[in-house]
């Protein structure tokens, strides 16, 4: 099995959108290879509007931000996916139907437009480091979709969605398969959810009686149906519920996001710690198991570092206050 | 002027013919608009931070629905700009459009200016920046250009192609067409939906999905009328097919089954 890996932006790569990138079989890639496509912040990814990755060529697909591309957490900070169609179609279907797809430390921007994103079919799929927001659907709308035939898994970590609205149906995580194969939800930050008909939003809503469900160290703020529902049968603990729903010992129940997160302003969000969050060192440490958990929205490896674990996507470490210092132009740059 | 990217041979789900992209003159100037102003190229002033009235604070402030500026050492004004409706904010949470809003400045400035590709204007203490998303419709593009062609030598008559990638012109054909809008745009590129019914629960439930690529094909051979690049050239995959300005198609004779 071969890495094959192409480039995608619009200053000089090899494609210059996601959706020719994946036309040409994500990039060339043979069944014998695993397909990377490696995107860069040029400019926003405005042109794939539709994308639909269902091919089943590759071995793998992967597609993920080139280091020192990625976000920094916040909005507009990194590679950024920006909703510019008004169509009723899908914006991002990312659909692991017949190939396992792992999508990585990119920004999806729905720009308050219809938008759907991150679905999983018969494959496997994984949203690692991944930054979701502004997300307006006139039927449903959700940040996962455990959706498949007989083979799925599902894993989301290390991810921060926020403002999410559907008219129909909202949620973080819409598992509705009733299969055994695993649904991991790791570390992940989640704020803010609406609907505006049918059932009330719920982030991380499993099925009451399907095992191999996975719910470790989430914050779920704000949403107006439950954070978490139906967790009767789900392996997890130190989660964090602005209600009263999160699931397993040591979870951090009726918390308030101000007291969480660096910003909720609207425009102007960063849901990474603040100095003293109660979710600060409040994690369980799940290396061993669910691995890639460990490596945080700013790619810090808690494990490596041999920090105590935090709930959320964000690992909290103290930042030097005033001054920054950049390598600019080949000189050290100081202030 | 805009452009089609076309599938050439079956591949991916997509068949030969399938347009892959439907670019109109409104999403190429952006796209290229965004890449001369796009915040990682503005430089740094002496503090580090991105400097005011730049061609990407200029490009920021057209394409953000929110202006935010530090007012003091826990505070932010935020404005709205298509209202001037103006709110401060600080780290007492506020009730505002409905919901809990509140900032923790100094960290929020310090986290962001961290990484050189930061996004932070102005000066240390009052500094500035753009959030939320807005509509990028063809005014708003009009002013970008006018931005531009003011603060920077590049032009816009320079920048009327798509910034296509080398493998795009090998592996796809790419061609100009006459400007249309995102409606069309968007109904050109449409995948092909229809009724999938999967087992759930042991209930059969059945739900609209996309069931094909695109809905729209070219039979481009015959419809495109080569003049420059020959269909060898367009089907070799190795070699780069360099698009020809000069020749603009008709959309409905490059898609005669295409309909809004």
């Amino acid at each position: 099995m071969a890495d094959v890996i192409t480039t995608i932006g619009t200053t000089g790569r090899n494609y210059s959108t996601v959706t020719a990138w994946y036309a040409a079989t994500y990039g060339g890639a043979t069944s014998a290879d695993v397909g990377i496509g490696e995107c860069y912040a040029d400019s926003d990814f405005t042109g794939d509007n539709g994308l639909l990755m269902s091919s089943s060529t590759p071995q793998a697909a992967r597609l993920r931000a080139a280091t020192g591309q990625e976000h920094d957490g916040t909005a507009n900070t990194g590679v950024r996916f920006y909703g510019d169609a008004d169509s009723s179609n899908y914006f991002w279907d990312i659909n692991a139907t017949n190939t396992p797809i792992y999508v990585e430390d990119m920004e999806f921007d729905g720009a308050d437009r219809d938008f759907d994103v991150m679905w999983e079919n018969d494959e496997e799929m994984g949203v690692f480091r991944c930054l979701g927001h502004d997300f307006t659907s006139d039927s449903r709308i959700q940040a996962m979709q455990m959706d498949g035939g007989s083979g799925d898994e599902c894993y989301m970590m290390d991810c921060i969605v926020y403002d999410m609205q559907g008219a129909t149906e909202a949620a973080g995580l819409a598992d509705i398969a009733a299969l055994s194969a695993p649904v991991w939800m790791v570390n992940n930050t989640m704020w803010n959810l609406e609907h505006t008909g049918g059932s009330a939003g719920v982030w991380l809503n499993f099925i009451a009686s399907q095992t191999g469900r996975v719910c470790y160290n989430n914050i779920c703020m704000n949403s107006d149906g439950a954070n978490y529902a139906n967790t009767a049968a789900v392996t997890g603990t130190n989660n964090m519920a602005s209600d009263t729903t999160a699931p397993g010992a040591g979870s951090l129940q009726s918390q308030v996001a101000a007291n969480q997160f660096i910003s909720t302003t609207d425009g102007s969000e960063n849901l990474k710690l603040k100095a003293g969050a109660n979710a600060i060192g409040a994690g369980a440490d799940v290396t061993t198991t669910y691995t890639p958990a460990e490596i945080d929205i700013l790619k810090r490896d808690r494990d490596a570092e041999g920090d105590t674990w935090c709930m959320g996507a964000h690992q909290y470490i103290a930042v030097a206050a005033g001054g920054v210092s950049y390598v600019v132009g080949g000189g050290i740059f100081v202030t | 002027m805009a452009e089609i990217m076309l599938k050439i041979g079956d591949e991916a789900g997509f068949l030969d013919g399938d347009p892959i992209h439907a670019f109109n003159d409104r999403k190429i100037l952006w796209t290229n608009a965004n890449v001369i102003c796009h915040h990682r190229r503005a430089g740094f002033n002496q503090h580090g931070l991105r400097p005011l009235a730049s061609a990407a604070e200029e490009y920021a402030k057209l394409t953000s629905e929110y202006r935010f500026e530090r007012v003091s050492t826990k505070e932010i004004l935020r404005t709205r700009m298509a209202t001037n409706e103006q709110d401060v904010f600080s780290d007492v949470p506020r009730i505002v459009d409905g919901r809990s809003q509140h900032i923790f400045v100094q960290e929020y400035v310090d986290y962001a200016t961290k990484r050189a590709t930061h996004r932070i204007f102005g000066l240390p203490g009052a500094e500035v920046w753009y959030g939320g998303s807005i509509r990028i419709d063809v005014g708003k593009v009009d002013q970008m250009w006018q931005m531009i062609e003011t603060k920077t030598p590049k032009r816009k008559a320079d920048h009327k192609l798509w910034p296509a990638g080398g493998l795009d012109l090998q592996h796809h054909f790419m061609f100009h067409v006459e400007d249309f809008d995102d409606a069309a745009a968007d109904s050109l590129t449409e995948p092909e939906f229809g009724p999938v019914t999967k087992i759930r629960n042991g209930i059969p439930k059945t739900k609209r999905m996309a069931v094909k690529q695109r809905k729209n094909n070219s039979r481009w051979e015959e419809s495109l009328g080569m003049s420059g690049p020959t269909v060898d050239d367009i089907k070799n995959k190795n070699k780069r097919v360099d698009r020809k300005p000069e020749i603009v198609h008709t959309l409905n004779k490059v898609f005669p089954a295409w309909r809004m």
